[in-house]
This record gives C-alpha cells, structure tokens and sequence, in this order.
C-alpha cells in the first residue's frame, strides 16, 4: 500500500511538467538537425520557430477540443484554415484597406463554424469526431465552390510585412505573437474559471456537471475559441504561403493532434498543456523539416508521421494507467 | 458422503478503512437454500463476491468448495466450479438475442454443427418454460426490447440453467420481479434444490425469505452475527435481530434540537411522481438537517437526483443555491488529475465570472482553513487529490460544498469508506450547517448515522412510507428507521411483471429502404432512363467500393469504435493492385496479406492498451497514404486482366450486382455466425463477455482483419472500375461509410450494426452523387450533402429517443 502512494507521488512531480519530454525531444532533434543540415545557429532556429508557430496557433485550438475529454477531436480545423486562406486572400483582393474589414469578418466565419460544431456536439449529442468530420465536408464544399470564382493570386502586402517583420532583424514577429498567446492561454487554464471548469468537465463530465460546472457553456465556449484560432491561422498561413489553394489545410489535421498529444496534453481530456502544445509543434517542425533534409520522399513522410503519433499514444497510455 | 458444498473460515475483506467483512465463516450444503439477509452496508454484496471470485479476499481466511481449497479465485474460474450468480447490475448484452446470450454463456453445450442456434433456441425456451412457465418471451428478440423484469428473467434462467451448476447465489432477484413472477422462481428454486443444487438467496423481503430459506444467516457492518434454522420464524423475528444494536455513531452525542426556520430556502415538492418514484409529497426547509433513509433502490438516489436537477420539472420547487456531494466519488466525485485545492474550489469558482482572474489566494486560505477543520491529512493543498487516501478524499469532497456556502447542501452516502472517527466528525459538521440556517439532506446507506438527523424520510418502492422527528433531548433510533425500512410491503407496483415491450418498429430497415426508394425514384423522375436495366447498373456498379468500404466500417463500429483508416486502406490496396499485382502477382499478394494483418494488430493493441480507436486509425491512414504514395504518387498503374475480366464476365446477372449480393451474404453470415455473436456481444458489453471466458482483445483483433478484408475487396473493385489507381481517389470514402453505416440503422456505440441497412446506406449515397449530378448541381455538393444528412440522422435519432 505505501509503496504505490510514493510511486504515485513520484509520478505526480512528473505530471507536474508533461512538457518536458516535448522539450527534450525538441532539442535532440534540433541537433539532428544540426548534424543533417551541417550548420545550426540562432538564425535556422528562429526560422524553424517561426514555420512552428503557425502550427501552435491551430493546435492550441485543437488542444482546447481535446481538453473536453470522451475522445473529441476537432477534424474541421483543417478545412477552416483553407477556407479561411481563401476568403482571405480572395476578399482583401490585394488592397491593404481591405484588411481592415475582411480579417474581423473572416474570423467571424472562424467563430461561426466553431460554434456550430459546438450545437452538433452539445445539444445534438453527436459525438465530436462524426460532428468535426461532417462539417469538414461542409466546409470544402464551400471551398470548391469558392473556388471556381476565385481569380487572385496574391496577398495584400500589409498582411505580407505583417507576417514576415522582424524585431533586430532576426526575431521574427511571429514568435512574440506566439509567446503572448501562451501566456494568454497559461492564464486562461490556470486562472480563470474558465480554463477550471474546461479541465474538471475534460476529466469526468458527471462530476462536473454534479459540481455545478456550467458544462454546456463551457464547451460551446471552447469550440468558438477554436474556429477562431483556425481562421486567424488560416489568415496568418495565406499570407506566409502567398495565397490560397485547395488542400492548404490538410497538413494541419494529423498535425495539430500530434503537437498536442505530444506536448503532455492528454487525449482523454481533462489536462491542457499550452506551453507542451508548442513543444510539440516545434518538435513536429523539426521532424519534419529533418526528414525533408534528409530527402525522405512526402510518402515516407507520412508513414513516419503516422506511425509516430501512434508511437506517442502508447507511450501516453501507459502513464495514464498507473 | 460429504454434504458440505462451501465452507468459509474467518473470511476478511478490507477496503482502506472499512471492515467490509469481519472474519466471516459460512458452511453451505448440498441441496440447501440459505438465505442471507442484513441492512445496508451490511457486506452481503462483497461475500457474495468473494465467494464467485469476482473480488479477492484478505489474507487468511480459508475457502473451500467441493472439497478443494480455493486459492486465486477469478470470476472465470467460479464459473468453471459451478458457481453462478445473478447480480443486481445484469450482465446482458442488450444487442444479442436470448439465444445469443444463451450461446455467449454457455457456448460449449452448442455442440460442433450448424445447428447451435435450434439447439440454444430449445435449451433457453425450456429454460424459461421451466422456471417462468408461460412467461410468453420471444427468445428471437434483442434484450434491448424486454423490461427490466423480463430482463432479470432471462438472467435467472441462464444462470440457473448451467451445465454442473452447484451453487446459485441471486442478490437479491426478486427486486425488479412482479409477484407472480417471484413466486413461480421460488417455487423452482425449491425444486432445483432437490436435485442437488445449493442456492444462496439475498433479499430485502423478509416474507419471502420465510418462505423459501432453510437456514437464515444475518449480517451487521460485516460480521455474521446470526444464524438459525428457519423453523417458526416470523418476519419480526428477523427485523429484530437485523435492528438491535451494535455499535453506534451516534453514541454521546448532545444535541442541540434543530429547527425549520429559514423559509427562504426550501424544497417543496407535491405529488411528485416519476419513473421511479410515486406521489412525493414533502416541505423541507433551511435550518434542517434532513435523513434520508430506506433500503437501497428504492428510489433515495433518484430522489436526490430530482432535486438537484429540479429546473424544469413540474412536481417539485427549489428556493435557494444548491450543492451536491456524491458517495461514489471515483465515478462522480473527484478529478484524478487536479490537485487538493482545484477539487475543492470547483463548485466555489462558479460564482466568479469565465474570464476574469480567480482570487487565488482568497481560495488557497479557505481550503487550508477547511482542510484543517476536516483534519485533511495531506502534504498539502497542491498535492493531487489521488495522493490522499480514500476516506481523506471524501472529506475534500464535503468540504467542496460546505466551502462554497451553499443553501442546500445535497449528500448522496457522503460517507461511504470513511472510518468512524471521520464520519462523527462530518456528522457534527452537518449539523452545524443545518443550524446556520442551511438545509441539509443527507442520504445514507448506512442507517445509523441518519440517528444525527433532524428528521428522517423513509423510503419504499418509491413512496415515502414513513417520517420519523427528533424531539427535545432524544434524537431519532437507529431501530426505528430500520423498522420502518422494511414496511410499506402493500406498496409494490404490481403490474411491474407484465411484459412491457418497446414500440418501435421491428425492423431497422424500413427506413433506409424507404429512403433509397425515394431517391432512386427522384432520380428517375430526373432521368427516366434510370429505370432501365442499363441505368440500374450503371448506379449498382458505382457503389459497389463504397458498400464493401461501409461493410468494412460496420464491423469496426460493431465493436463500438470508428475507424478513419478505411478510406486510405482502400486506396492502398488499389495503388498495390494496379502498381504490383500487375506485375508480380505473389509479391502483390503478400503486401495484401501483410497489411490486413497489421490491421488486424491494431485493433488488438487497441484494445490492449486502451488507446482511442479514432486516433491511432486516424495515424493508420497516414501510413497507408504514404506507403501508397511510395509505390505511385499519381493516377495511374492498370488493372490486372484476370480482375477486369471477373468485372466484365458474362453473366446472366451484372457482375457488380453479384458482387454486391456476395458481400452482404458473407457480411450477414459472418454477423450470423458463432464468433459473429462474439463480436457483437464485445461491442456491448466487455465485461460480460470476458467473464463468460471471451478474450475482449482477440475479439477486436478479429474485428479489425474482417474490416481489413472487405476494404480488400472494395480495392479491388475500385482498381477494376477505374481500370488503374490513384492513392487520393478513396480518401474521401471515410466519412462516408460512417455515413453509410448510419443511415443503414446502425448505431455508433452498443453493437448494433445491421449488414442489410450498411448495405443499402451505401447504395443510397451513391446513388445521391447521381441524382445531384442530374439536378445539374456542382460535384462540389456532393460531399456537403452527404455531410448534411449524416447530421441530419443522427439528430433525427435522438429526437425520437428524446420522446420515448
């Protein structure tokens, strides 16, 4: 009986942190980098920060789906990034001013689907993966459709030098955004009856509900957070790629659930790892940038991606039994 | 001969710092009805345990069945022994038939030929017969659509109906049976009992304990504290034993008398009447500390349950804030993952706006100060709540809502695993906030503690049977409310024994084969040549990838999961097939083979470590995508002749229609089959399905290979109607064969899948990418409608439930 409470409590020291393994493997694989490329220095890590900080943006997102716990994944994201890339770059029609309307009005959008996800998965009781999945669809219709009108090929520049500024030339812009929402967020779970009630309902929705958590809001709440998140992504990556194209989003799908899954966040629910969730994007970054490198063909890639989240799923199953 | 069945000596069961049994020694015979009896709490339930092997005993006692000492007892081997017991909780599986479930229990009397199902037919029909005569159950139909009292029937007769049954041990069986029911199952248990068979027998009825017991055991707070042959025995014999008392909680206490003053605060219900329970009619107000008592299940909980969740229903009014506290804190009670602070601030915080920053440290001084009051033994407020023992935990629990200074403050059995000292401490506190003016309901199984009360319910089969009020300097006797538990006999709803069947309709295909009806005759209103032989065809043809891709789906979702690896896996085998096979037959073959049986290996790891189905399948489509695109990125390869020429023969039927027949059939006979019963029965109920001695994890691995070898067969029909491969081409086919199988009547969780309505789902969305196309939509639609109506059902479906 004493021994498993010290195990317990040993583990628990470690739970305290789940984002250190995201770290470790971030810098290992930074220095396998290293090796491959022949060169590290402060200039290739910004830029990898840089490329990963487009993907903590959605996966922050998609960490909130997962934190509300029975299996809930955000399929959807993807999608709403293409389409959001779309509507960015399509109504702005590469005038600045435009700017002005199109990105509060395309968030909207972001917020909209979110929300509409959240009616399926809250009131309607279909479960998460079926609800995200259905909408995806819904979404790329509205993309191919979009895409049969839509003739512009570039950004507007304001959005471009948005993107790309760097602080002293080497600090990307980016990467402050990316450290103010983090601290945004770690608020978020950790301050507020918000994030409180998001990981006591993740954990176990009848305590929470008998506990007077105001459950339904909650989860509404979070699902609007997330169709945010995706478009504001969507609007920051059209303006990285120069544009829109269909299957932008894809990568993102897998992505995001791997970058929370390896940042420490539980796919259960009921734990959020902010500061994991870019670990793990800067981690999946890497991998993927090394693998590139390496020349590994987009067919290897996927497998071993694949085969890594799946890796990474067992390792997690198995703190979570003891 | 030895007529000594079990013996038990000095049997001790420990659960933290309860004794949930005392050195408990017990000798049954052969051919003996023993009836074991007790109030709540009491440790009927976990003897009973013990002795099937569901739960392991302490170290020390000794039990010896048949003659063999038995050591590392598991609930398989009980029922190797003979040991049968039907508990409270049913171990069903709601999808399967009676006979199915006969078969799943009982599978080596199924002999070896075909005929298993007439032969389960016969052995559950003269089951029934036999101990329900004329209880008129169609034993061709799901569980699903009996009530709970013909459920516990077929229980009964399952578990009684064993190959070298010795001991039936029912808990309380009779609990949900109307009365002629419980008679005609006394009256066989009497004569089982001749033929050998010793019965253990625990119920709350003390009439028919009298009428059926030989002997009579009673226990107490897990002790064994008597024990007599059943001769001359009366009701109030035995309730006597049960009330006198042990040792008490309530011993020395000086109380102060409480009363209802705070009107503000109140709960007022009038003839409120449900499920559960019938014409409750009380007034309970702020400064009260009120009991809620009676034998389990007979409607306390639900009681409970009513109030908390009293927005909105008609027969009972709440005035004030509310706060419940649960007894069954690993279900319902803790966060395992949050610390000793978080758990009990969680009800507190609700107050507080979502976004605006908590007062840390206002929280952190209230907890320290009521983890000192409750004598919380923890490192500290951050230390995690499972770090604390369980009785310790429990104490967070109450904290939580007398923290967050509630007006009514719920307690459902708040001290269950607590010891004695903790549960006079948590007494005292529940009476200090009754008389600060809160109201206090406090339900336990343990009776008690409810002699702290100020006024005690009682409860029985739903009514409230009796009221009991503390008076100046004497508080409420634990005897009392014991004595009034038992009463309210004349109360027992009696129609409960009529077979109430579920409406609905009986077959789950009618509406999808209605809707493809519709939909094809849309199609032909657009499109008259549709109704031609060719037209059909050429619709049959284009759907035949995605029904084996549904069928695929189906067996996943029959076990309860979802796969999103079909659509790619399809896609794989297509690109090895038109990229491979084509060229070297064998190597192509093998790959095939090698990747169903890595499907196959992950639906067992799957199982094994408990990891989401969706994700780990999810990570498997990359794999099959990227192997895909390792052999052919873009559209191309050929397909073998000997697969077009199968495609184009010439038969007096259409090849594709053949091809469809086909994998219904197998689909079907699969499902039919013996292991195809397993597979449901897993997809229902694991833990039924392992202790009747299936492996839940081969299961899933078997579910998995068939997934992986319809989606085979689509591969090959897609390479044959594409006359070459495209890795991307499938990938949209995930969603839907959800959808497919959906629309077909399955359900996404239970293990209710339907071969004959996956089948025609898939048609009828194929059949809908047509019928856009001739209402000169946009392929692009395509997808969004699928999407739509898969939203669509599903919503449908709870809607009707929602009104059942």
């Amino acid at each position: 009986m004493n021994v498993r409470i010290i195990k317990k409590q040993n583990l628990a020291q470690i739970m305290q942190y789940p984002w250190i393994w995201s770290v470790i493997g971030s810098v290992i694989m930074f220095i396998l980098l290293g090796i491959l490329a022949g060169r590290t220095n402060w200039e290739s890590l910004m830029t990898l920060c840089y490329s990963a900080s487009f993907l903590t943006i959605v996966a922050l997102g998609q960490m909130l789906i997962v934190t509300t716990g029975e299996g809930a994944i955000d399929l959807s994201i993807s999608t709403l990034i293409t389409l959001s890339a779309f509507l960015t770059t399509g109504l702005t029609n590469t005038t600045d001013s435009n700017l002005i309307w199109v990105i509060p009005l395309v968030l909207l959008i972001g917020v909209f689907f979110g929300f509409i996800n959240s009616v399926l998965v809250v009131f309607l009781r279909i479960p998460a993966i079926i609800a995200t999945l259905a909408m995806s669809y819904v979404i790329t219709t509205v993309v191919l459709l979009y895409n049969n009108i839509f003739r512009v090929f570039s950004v507007a520049p304001a959005l471009t030098s948005f993107v790309r500024f760097e602080f002293f030339g080497s600090v990307p812009l980016m990467i402050l955004i990316i450290i103010l929402l983090l601290l945004l967020f770690q608020y978020l779970i950790n301050h507020t009856r918000y994030g409180k009630s998001l990981i006591a309902l993740g954990q176990s929705l009848k305590a929470a509900e008998l506990a007077g958590v105001s459950v339904k809001t909650v989860k509404i709440m979070s699902y609007c957070f997330c169709g945010f998140l995706s478009a504001l992504g969507g609007i920051l990556i059209s303006a990285r790629v120069g544009g829109a194209f269909l299957g932008l989003g894809d990568p993102y799908q897998m992505q995001t659930v791997a970058a929370v899954v390896v940042g420490g966040t539980l796919i259960s629910g009921g734990r959020a790892v902010p500061v994991g969730t870019f670990f793990g994007a800067l981690f999946l970054t890497f991998l993927t940038t090394a693998m590139q490198i390496a020349g590994i063909n987009i067919g290897m890639q996927n497998i071993i991606t694949g085969f890594f989240i799946i890796f990474v799923l067992f390792l997690s199953a198995r703190t979570k039994e003891i | 001969m030895d007529d000594l069945l079990l013996s038990l000596r000095n049997v001790s069961k420990t659960y933290g710092a309860t004794k949930a049994l005392n050195n408990v020694s017990l000798d049954i015979h052969r051919g003996e009805i023993y009836c074991l009896i007790g109030a709540n709490g009491a440790g009927k339930s976990t003897l009973m345990r013990v002795i099937s092997g569901v739960t392991r005993p302490d170290p020390g006692g000794e039990i010896v069945f048949d003659g063999e000492k038995i050591v590392n007892n598991t609930a398989k081997n009980g029922n190797k022994l003979g040991i049968r017991v039907v508990h409270q909780e049913l171990s069903l599986c709601t999808n399967l038939s009676v006979i199915e479930n006969f078969y799943v229990d009982q599978y080596g009397l199924a002999g070896k030929g075909l005929n298993w199902r007439s032969l389960m037919e016969k052995r559950s029909k003269e089951a029934l017969e036999s101990i329900f005569p004329g209880s008129n159950i169609d034993v061709r139909t799901p569980i699903s659509r009996f009530s709970i009292s013909n459920r516990q029937m077929i229980e009964i007769c399952r578990a009684a109906s064993m190959d070298g049954l010795k001991l039936l041990i029912l808990d309380e069986p009779t609990s949900s049976l109307g009365e002629r029911e419980t008679d005609k199952l006394i009256s066989y248990l009497k004569k089982l009992k001749t033929q050998g068979v010793s019965i253990i027998f625990i119920s709350h009825r003390l009439s028919e304990v009298i009428r059926l017991a030989d002997r009579i055991g009673v226990l107490r707070n897990g002790e064994k504290i008597w024990e007599e042959n059943n001769d001359s025995l009366t009701e109030q014999d035995l309730v006597r034993v049960m009330s006198e008392s042990g040792e008490d909680i309530s011993a020395g206490k000086n109380l102060q008398k409480l009363e209802a003053l705070n009107r503000d605060i109140a709960i007022e219900a009038e003839k409120h009447s449900t499920k559960h329970l019938h014409d409750i009619s009380c007034g309970l107000y702020g400064g009260e500390l009120i009991g809620i008592a009676g034998l389990d299940g007979n409607g306390q909980r639900e009681f409970l349950r009513d109030i908390f969740f009293s927005r909105g229903k008609s027969g009972i009014r709440r005035k004030g804030s509310v706060c419940y506290v649960t007894g069954d804190r690993r279900k319902e009670g803790i966060f395992p993952l949050s610390d000793i602070s978080d758990n009990m601030t969680v009800v507190d915080i609700n107050k507080s706006s979502f976004f605006s920053k908590l007062d840390m440290k206002h929280l952190s001084g209230s907890v320290s100060e009521w983890c000192q009051k409750l004598h919380v033994k923890a490192e500290g407020p951050d230390a995690l709540i499972t770090s604390l023992s369980g009785g310790n935990q429990q104490k967070v629990l109450v904290a939580r809502s007398l923290l967050s200074d509630s007006d009514i403050i719920i307690l459902d059995d708040p001290t269950k695993g607590v010891d004695i000292d903790t549960k006079v401490q948590m007494a005292r506190l529940f009476r200090e906030a009754a008389a600060s003016g809160k109201l206090v309901i406090w339900y336990s199984s343990e009776d008690d503690e409810l002699t702290w009360c100020s006024r005690v319910l009682v409860f029985r089969y739903g009514h409230i049977i009796d009221e009991l009020k503390e008076n100046e300097g004497s508080s409420i006797l634990k005897d009392d409310i014991i004595a009034a538990s038992f009463g309210g006999e004349d109360l027992l709803d009696k129609s409960s024994n009529e077979a109430k069947r579920r409406r609905g309709l009986r077959s789950p295909i009618i509406v999808p084969l209605l809707a493809l009806v519709a939909v094809f005759m849309l199609c032909g209103i657009l499109q008259p040549t549709v109704f031609s032989p060719f037209g059909i065809e050429l619709l049959l043809s284009g759907s035949v990838p995605l029904i084996c891709a549904a069928l695929a789906q189906m067996f996943v979702i029959g076990l309860s999961q979802i796969d999103l690896g079909v659509g790619t896996f399809m896609g794989m085998v297509n690109v090895i097939i038109a990229m491979i096979m084509v060229e070297s037959f064998w190597l192509g073959l093998l790959m095939i083979a090698v990747s169903v049986i890595a499907y196959a290996a992950v639906g067992f790891l799957i199982f094994k470590r408990q990891v989401p189905a969706v994700i780990v399948t999810m990570g498997m489509s990359y794999v099959w995508l990227g192997i895909a695109y390792t052999i052919n990125e873009r559209p191309g390869g050929i397909c073998p002749e000997w697969l077009s020429s199968i495609f184009m023969a010439d038969l007096p039927v259409s090849p594709y229609l053949l091809a469809i027949i086909i994998c219904f059939l197998v689909a079907f006979l699969i499902y039919r089959s013996r292991y195809g019963v397993v597979l449901r029965g897993v997809g229902n109920n694991v833990t039924a399905m392992e202790n009747s001695g299936w492996s839940a994890s081969k299961a899933f691995a078997a579910g998995y290979a068939i997934a992986a070898a319809f989606s085979l067969v689509g591969g090959f029909a897609i390479t044959a109607s594409m006359g070459g491969c495209d890795a991307n081409a499938t990938e949209s086919y995930t969603l839907l064969t959800v959808a497919a199988v959906v629309v077909g009547g399955s359900e996404l969780v239970g293990g209710i899948a339907y071969p004959s309505g996956t089948v025609i789902g898939a048609i009828t969305l194929s059949i809908i990418s047509a019928l856009l196309g001739f209402m000169r939509l946009d392929a692009s639609w395509v997808t969004a409608v699928q999407g739509f109506i898969l939203i669509v059902i599903l919503a449908s479906r709870l809607l009707r439930r929602a009104e059942a």
